[in-house]
């Protein structure tokens, strides 16, 4: 087309020239008077005509060097659209891929076909809906059947199919059944992380956990590359998992929550909370599901709350590991009584306070600190204030209004005080590490990234902290913790849970934090149990050293390898048990011991 | 008139290169829309095994499997030994851990 258009000036200029010229030349011999006139003025009309079009020629032949230069055209255009950014066609996806920390997929969007049909197309409706629900079992029979003889031009049938399942209806080739793109979110490990990555909805919209803190983030992102890298490993999220539900299910328990967190830097490496969800069906998920006990949960810890006791102790001067406190009276104050599971009879020391968890102890260590300077040191190991987790689900510590005595007492042993799960595991990393505060973080650290971090204990009240929580392990109620290769150290706990008239002994919420190597701290082991039956169904056995401590252990023989972390020399001999103290508050707001 | 003629030949050469290019593009252009379609449906392909893989390699399959059809037992802390602990002659030794004595 652009030929011709190009050979019609060509062809008509010559011609137009040999014309003029000719009448030119003719005119001025023969032509005189009016008729001299009239051809002037064909001459003048000749001439604008021709300017006209030799114009519109100039316009044409400008326009063809202008798109044959400078613009490509509307064809290439579309194609360089096409051709993405890497000159490769990608496929369109809505939502970016969610990764752990080596690159395993945790949750990606799959583009499925979507089953819809035309009902006027339909010959035999009865017949169609039977071959379909051989291959769709999700189909009932007698309904698809209804709705293909609906009076319209659409109906789903059915969303998301399985690429076999498309393939089999394909095969079945009913006319006036069709299929539709569609995309899905899935995730492959199924319920094994599914409180870090929450889920998405069917509009592709994260509802919960990263799906939901990083929405934009993964619906911003295009093409690859753009992956959310989490800090989870989910060979060690599948360890935790494993001992965990077995310890839950074992000891017939409401639920329990562990976690496993970097002391260097706060990644938490993994992260469970039972019960749990299928993110692939998270609208069959119920609350308690649905419910983070790491992040969203806040618990009187009880007596893992004694490192920060026994370290702030050490830290201000307060007290040191060789002086001895008379732990054979309880404590009166106001109403209350504090006291002893099995009373010792003797002063203990510092060290034995802490290794035999002593209640009378830890409100003597706190009392000789005082109120004020426990509860601002409480407030620099993030105590009291909302972790900066990247999840959508987080739960706000309590503390008294007022700190009265009573609280810096029961504070002491980890009552009165309610905070989260991350939120012990990421303080006890800093009493472990040496006194730097990581903030925590679901998010793979990059090795150029700054992290932000407070120093927040001396070197050396670590030490001495790391000395005592490893005498908790070879000789304090730890003792179930202890595995061979590694070098545990760590706290019980075994709190009572608040009932409507006061704590309640046979609810208990049965805690072991640990830290391993403890000679030189890489990973700090949180594992907490929701109202345990006991250990052989024994209501005595139902405590932290009996029924969290052990799983601490399995966890980090299991995992301990694939965590990078090099075996040391055996454990030394392991020594009999020791005592537990249970604390116990009665409906008038006493304290003591059970029998 | 020769100059004439001469043009005329011109712009029909001219015409007919054009035309012949224009339908190359054109078949070249079909081509790679087909390709970038194929290549649309291999990623696609690859993303879905991408996701098959992860599944079949869930830790809790991969034991299940482990257990059905083999002996192996995870390795253990004590098992694991350093370098330095094993007894090598010391030109092996220090080939693989680079030192020289």
């Amino acid at each position: 087309m652009i030929g011709q258009h190009q050979i019609q000036p060509q062809l008509l200029r010559p011609t137009a020239c040999v014309s003029d010229a000719d009448l030119r030349r003719r005119g001025r011999k023969r032509v005189t008077g009016p008729a001299k006139k009239a051809i002037e003025t064909g001459r003048t009309r000749a001439v604008i005509a021709g300017v006209v079009f030799a114009l519109g020629f100039v316009a044409v032949a400008g326009r063809l060097v202008d798109l044959a230069l400078y613009h490509q055209g509307s064809e290439p255009k579309l194609a360089e659209a096409l051709a993405g950014s890497h000159g490769i066609l990608a496929p369109a996806r809505d939502r970016a891929d969610i990764v752990d920390r080596n690159g395993v997929v945790l949750a990606t969007t799959l583009t499925t076909a979507s089953l819809y049909a035309d009902p006027k197309q339909i010959i035999n409706a009865d017949a169609a809906a039977q071959k379909l629900a051989g291959i769709l079992p999700q189909l009932d029979i007698d309904e698809t059947a209804e709705r293909l003889k609906a009076d319209r031009r659409f109906v789903w049938l059915q969303r998301n199919l399985t690429p076999r399942q498309q393939v089999s209806v394909n095969r079945l080739g009913i006319p006036g059944i069709h299929f539709q793109r569609d995309q899905r979110r899935v995730y492959p490990h199924g319920r094994l992380a599914s409180h870090v990555l929450g889920f998405a909805g069917v509009d592709n919209h994260g509802l919960a956990g990263a799906e939901r803190f990083f929405d934009s983030q993964l619906q911003r992102a295009e093409g690859a590359g753009t992956d959310l890298q989490l800090s989870l490993d989910i060979r060690a999220q599948h360890v935790l998992y494993e001992e965990l539900s077995a310890a839950v299910k074992e000891q017939k328990a409401l639920g329990g929550s562990g976690l496993i967190m970097d002391v260097e830097n706060g990644e938490v490496l993994a992260m469970v909370s039972l019960p749990d969800f299928d993110p692939n069906r998270a609208n069959t998920a119920s609350d308690l599901g649905l419910f983070n006990r790491n992040t969203l949960g806040v618990y009187e810890m009880g007596s893992t709350f004694k490192i920060f006791t026994t370290a702030m102790a050490l830290e201000f001067g307060a007290a040191d590991l060789d002086d001895i406190y008379d732990v054979a009276r309880p404590i009166r104050v106001a109403r209350h009584t504090i006291s002893d599971l099995h009373s010792s009879g003797r002063p203990l020391s510092v060290s034995d306070i802490f290794i035999k968890s002593s209640n009378i102890g830890a409100v003597h260590l706190a009392m000789a600190v005082g109120g004020a300077a426990q509860r601002e040191f409480l407030t620099r190991l993030g105590m009291f204030a909302k972790p900066a987790l990247e999840l959508p689900e987080i739960g706000f510590p309590l503390q008294p209004r007022r700190w009265r005595e009573i609280n810096t007492m029961t504070v002491a042993f980890g009552h009165g005080v309610a905070v989260s799960p991350v939120q012990l595991a990421t303080a006890v990393g800093a009493v472990a590490n040496g006194g730097t505060l990581y903030q925590p973080t679901v998010l793979k650290r990059r090795d150029d990234e700054p992290i932000s971090a407070q120093r927040v204990l001396s070197g050396t009240t670590s030490e001495k902290m790391r000395g005592l929580m490893r005498q908790v392990v070879t000789k304090g109620t730890g003792r179930r913790a202890a595995v061979p290769g590694y070098e545990i150290g760590g706290k019980t706990g075994t709190a009572e849970k608040p009932g409507r008239r006061g704590y309640n002994r046979r609810k208990l919420l049965s805690s072991f934090v640990g830290v391993f190597p403890v000679a030189n701290p890489r990973y700090v082991v949180l594992v907490l149990i929701d109202e345990p039956k006991g250990v052989g169904g024994n209501s005595r056995r139902a405590t932290g050293g009996w029924v969290a401590a052990p799983v601490v252990g399995q966890v980090v023989r299991r995992a301990g390898l694939m965590l990078g972390v090099s075996p040391q020399e055996p454990p030394e001999e392991i020594v009999p048990e020791a005592v537990q103290p249970i604390i116990k508050v009665s409906a008038g707001g006493r304290v003591f011991a059970p029998e | 008139m020769r100059q004439a003629v001469f043009w005329l030949l011109a712009v029909f050469v001219a015409g007919a290169g054009l035309y012949q290019l224009k339908y190359r593009v054109q078949t070249e252009e079909a081509k790679l829309t087909a390709l970038n379609r194929t290549l649309f449906a291999e990623q696609e392909a690859l993303h879905v095994l991408a996701a098959e893989w992860t599944y079949l390699n869930r830790p809790e399959r991969l034991a299940e499997l482990n257990r059905r059809y083999t002996k192996l037992k995870p390795v253990t802390a004590p098992q694991m030994a350093g370098l330095d602990e094993v007894p090598l002659p010391e030109a092996a030794h220090a080939r693989l851990t680079g030192e020289t004595q």
